[in-house]
């Protein structure tokens, strides 16, 4: 399992400021939500797939593949609505608008991590007055899920090998079965957090109040233009939404 | 946080991703461990520490990491139909957390994982409801009732491996 979808390549979101994309990206879920329109959703979800493609260099392909893991949930979105408003077409087209603001929120999650390098993400956050410490558990918990999976799968070979069955009696049965994988797991997981304080204790963490780190980010002229760029989109789309009342349909 | 806050609350964000791909095939819908890690982490850790695991957890999965269950990730699943599940986590784990530390034995635990449970399921019901456009009945059908009694012997499951655990090794 990937868990690190950082690209590098040369385009103008790659090498925009972390905290640029993040608060484009905050923003850009909260427009999603301001409205309900199928075609202002629609509209919205293609002009983040253009811009990812054209600013991110992101191919439609790799968007596809993004989006393939929701489809299921996308398609019960859609099923759901015409039984909830009437007449039943009005419904689709409503649900049709939901899905799409689903996909539209996977695709700037999907955007903000594609174009940025886990590092640069984590300084953007802790850059914008997140604590440090939740920077750092978030990376150390990332970098031991591969770690504690394959010592799940480890442990239960171990078991199955000593003659337990996973795939067989009945629900109960197959629950009870997991206990002598998670024990282990388990404690070996307070183990490994046990020596892990030791080595953070033992490099002094949480000595200093200020930090300074290696690399760092400066905010560029490009990324003030960009932030510019972002916040008056946000605000139109606040001026569309409550001022000429576009983009919002009353459902009941 | 100090140092053992951030190595705890690590580890068992991880053990929760890592839960949530253990599943046991049964029938179509895979039952996964992600509640039952979510119990030991609180009756583990207790409340303070249970609850930053959790919402440790729920942020990797915020910010688009595949740590939900079937290695889905992303805002679209705290906003979507079973976001009011995921928000639950670190209330639940806090409210267990909390009754586990102050009330020891096994039916005190208990108690408080059937509490963290109600929890889960009242704002995961609630989410639903409003997602399908204020059908609570239908909603309670899909998303409440299939799961609960297999939730609850994960609860049971739970307070007896926390017990064995706690036992084993000083946290």
């Amino acid at each position: 399992m990937m868990y690190n979808f950082y690209v590098e390549r040369d385009s103008i979101l790659h090498r925009l400021d972390p905290r640029v994309k993040i608060i484009a990206s905050i923003l850009g879920i909260a427009s999603m939500i301001l409205f309900n329109s199928p075609t202002m959703l629609f509209l919205l979800f293609v002009s983040i797939s253009l811009s990812l493609a054209f600013l991110g260099k992101i191919t439609f392909r790799e968007q596809l593949r993004v989006l393939k893991p929701l489809f299921p949930l996308m398609i019960i979105t859609i099923a759901i609505w015409p039984f909830i408003l009437e007449p039943a077409s009005f419904g689709l087209f409503i649900g049709f608008g939901y899905a799409l603001r689903l996909a539209s929120m996977a695709m700037i999650t999907f955007g903000l991590l594609i174009t940025t390098s886990q590092r640069e993400l984590i300084l953007g956050f802790i850059k914008l007055k997140m604590p440090y410490e939740i920077g750092l558990t978030l990376t150390i918990a990332l970098r031991y899920i591969p770690t504690l999976f394959g010592l799940a799968q480890k442990i239960t070979d171990a078991q199955k090998s000593r003659g337990l069955e996973l795939e067989k009696g009945s629900f109960l049965t197959r629950l009870k079965n997991t206990i002598p994988i998670l024990i282990p797991l388990i404690i070996s997981a307070i183990k490994t957090a046990h020596e892990l304080s030791i080595a953070l204790e033992s490099r002094a963490f949480g000595a200093n109040k200020r930090r300074t780190f290696l690399y760092t980010i400066k905010m560029k002229s490009r990324d003030y233009f960009a932030l510019i760029v972002v916040l008056f989109l946000f605000g139109l789309a606040l001026y569309l939404r409550y001022q000429l009342n576009i983009g919002y349909i009353k459902l009941y | 946080m100090k140092a053992r806050d951030v190595a705890f609350s690590a580890l068992f964000a991880a053990l929760t991703a890592v839960g949530a791909q253990i599943a046991i095939p049964l029938g179509p819908v895979p039952f996964t461990l992600q509640v039952l890690v979510i119990f030991l982490s609180a009756l583990i850790l207790g409340a303070r520490l249970g609850f930053l695991s959790q919402f440790i957890y729920v942020l990797m999965g915020a910010i688009g990491l595949p740590v939900f269950a079937r290695f889905s990730g992303g805002f679209v699943h705290i906003y979507g139909p079973t976001g009011g599940y995921i928000i639950a986590f670190p209330i639940a784990a806090f409210l267990i957390g909390f009754i586990a530390e102050k009330r020891e034995g096994l039916v005190w635990h208990l108690t408080a994982c059937l509490l963290g449970l109600t929890v889960i399921y009242l704002l995961g019901w609630l989410r639903l409801g409003f997602y399908m456009g204020g059908d609570f009945v239908k909603a309670f059908k899909l998303g409440v009732a299939p799961f609960v009694v297999f939730d609850v012997i994960k609860a049971f499951l739970a307070v007896v491996i926390g017990d064995k655990v706690k036992k084993a090794v000083k946290i």
